[in-house]
């Protein structure tokens, strides 16, 4: 049954005046949300029992503080480096460069990053509220136990923001960034734009700004096509290569890429993105109009479709992969110069 | 109206339930970002389900309140999927224990200064009056689809109830709505 005309259940359906009027007298009633994050200004009102409320959540405060305290209280940056025989303490402005063996760098107290021959990596900020490097060239591998946000990484042409994951990031002589996602997630941050790049995903950070994230099992082709519609330099034949889609993980990219293209494009885009997702009840004129609610909805439908279940030993897998380790870095690589 | 595929009883509920449901497994173990995202998409919802029981104003304040609790119960949540009825059945808990706690909730026709409409000669008021006098289970729906716009279909989504309920519920309380209303509307 449709009911797509049923404007009492339907807002988007032909308008009936009378519930319309209800409407409009209601209307200075309706939810008006912040500015600003909701959830982080939140502050329950103050009720008369507030001293006690007051109390007992400072309590709560200063336990979670404690516990957070002895979790991420502040530790030394360990370099590991191949083929040498010590372990040496590095800090805030100190560069590692790696030229002709591998580096492992122990973050704190919250990861764990393997900087691979040719790379040349600063240490920016090992405060409290977030642990921060640039790479300048060459190639890393995270493996991050923090909680999200708190380990960034910088290229020339953006930032990696940690959401709780594994992940390569590559860095070119050229600056070109990128990012190959193996577990949870990572943010890409540059300038206005940002991205989520979800696990068996990766994305490039052009000089200019991040792209779009394409699937890491996508032809080499396809991933062009889309960095170069992303970075404005598409041409027909790379929407025709998009277009030509034929993994269901590609949508991800289509999907990414209907806010930077023209509308005849846009119309093409979403076609295959329905062809390969099979995803149903949008409305497309939203969508088409980059509605965010539609467009954010459409997302959650792509992602929950393209969601694949792990089997209990692969999740078990990753644990054990994320899970802090219990024994110290290895000794037997040391090599570079700071 | 065009949509991008053929539309049914239910679109984008299952889907939209997995989504929430990935959400509030990421804002258990402690995301922050997950759980913005929850509270964007909900408060609207929550602030519908509240204003069916408390002013206008009371209902504002008291979103921050419910999502409060929501953050700090969230790990006794056994079923993921069930977050939406879950959080509407925190904000009517919370709606009532402002009542007993009798903090400004007052007859709406007090303490609502409603603001006629141009050219219907509706006032909001004496309408939100009206929805607040029908039985509950017609006041929320009525509430989450006039006031904060929503569909049936994300009043089920957002609520947990089935649509076919949604549905009824929606058009008897219309109907009563009218009578209430004398026929203005």
């Amino acid at each position: 049954m449709k009911h797509t005309d049923d404007y009492l259940w339907d807002p988007a359906g032909t308008p009936d005046p009378a519930i319309q009027s209800l409407e409009n007298a209601l209307r200075q009633y309706r939810y008006q949300p912040g500015e600003s994050t909701p959830e982080l200004q939140a502050e329950p009102r103050r009720r008369r029992w507030g001293r006690l409320v007051a109390l007992a959540a400072a309590l709560t405060l200063a336990m979670g503080l404690g516990a957070a305290w002895l979790a991420m209280r502040p530790q030394p940056w360990l370099l590991a480096v191949e083929g040498g025989a010590s372990v040496k303490q590095v800090g805030e402005g100190e560069v590692v460069i790696t030229e002709g063996g591998t580096a492992t760098l122990s973050v704190g107290s919250i990861g764990e990053v393997v900087v691979s021959p040719g790379s040349e990596l600063a240490i920016v900020d090992t405060g409290s509220t977030s642990h921060r490097l640039a790479l300048r060239r060459g190639s890393l591998r995270a493996r991050i136990w923090a909680p999200p946000r708190f380990f960034i990484v910088d290229t020339p042409g953006g930032s990696a923001v940690d959401l709780g994951c594994i992940y390569l990031l590559h860095v070119d002589d050229a600056g070109v960034g990128t990012l190959e996602v193996q577990h949870g997630g990572v943010e890409l941050v540059s300038g206005g734009r940002r991205i989520t790049v979800l696990a068996g995903m990766g994305a490039t950070i052009g000089p200019d700004g991040v792209g779009v994230p394409w699937s890491l099992v996508s032809p080499p082709e396809f991933r062009r096509a889309a960095d170069h519609v992303a970075f404005g330099q598409g041409t027909a034949a790379d929407i025709d290569m998009l277009v030509a889609a034929v993994d269901s993980r590609e949508a991800v990219t289509l999907y990414h890429l209907l806010p930077l293209v023209d509308d005849a494009t846009r119309e093409r885009l979403i076609e295959r993105t329905l062809d390969l997702t099979g995803t149903a009840g949008f409305r497309r004129d939203a969508v088409m109009a980059l509605d965010s609610l539609a467009l954010a909805n459409w997302h959650d439908a792509i992602e929950s479709k393209l969601a694949t279940r792990k089997s209990w030993w692969q999740e078990a897998l990753i644990r054990l992969n994320l899970a802090k380790p219990q024994w110290a870095i290895p000794a037997k690589v040391v090599r570079g110069k700071y | 109206m065009t949509v991008l595929s053929e539309p049914d009883e239910h679109p984008a509920t299952d889907a939209a339930r997995v989504a929430v449901a990935s959400l509030v497994a990421l804002a258990a173990k402690g995301d922050r970002d997950a759980f913005g995202t929850l509270y964007q998409r909900f408060a609207p919802m929550v602030h519908g389900v509240l204003l069916s029981h408390a002013a206008p104003d009371d209902a504002a304040d008291l979103v921050h309140d419910v999502f409060l609790t929501a953050m700090n119960r969230l790990d006794t949540l056994r079923d993921q999927n069930a977050f939406g009825g879950w959080l509407a059945a925190i904000a009517r808990n919370t709606a009532r224990m402002e009542h007993r706690r009798n903090i400004r909730l007052v007859p709406l026709e007090a303490d609502v200064a409603g603001t006629e409409h141009e050219q219907t000669g509706l006032d909001g008021a004496t309408v939100l009056a009206a929805i607040r006098s029908l039985p509950s289970a017609y006041r929320e729906p009525l509430m989450l689809r006039l006031v904060e716009g929503l569909s049936g279909n994300d009043i089920a989504g957002r609520t947990g109830l089935a649509p076919g309920s949604v549905r009824v519920n929606l058009h008897r309380g219309m109907a009563l709505l009218r009578k209430q209303l004398g026929g203005i509307a």
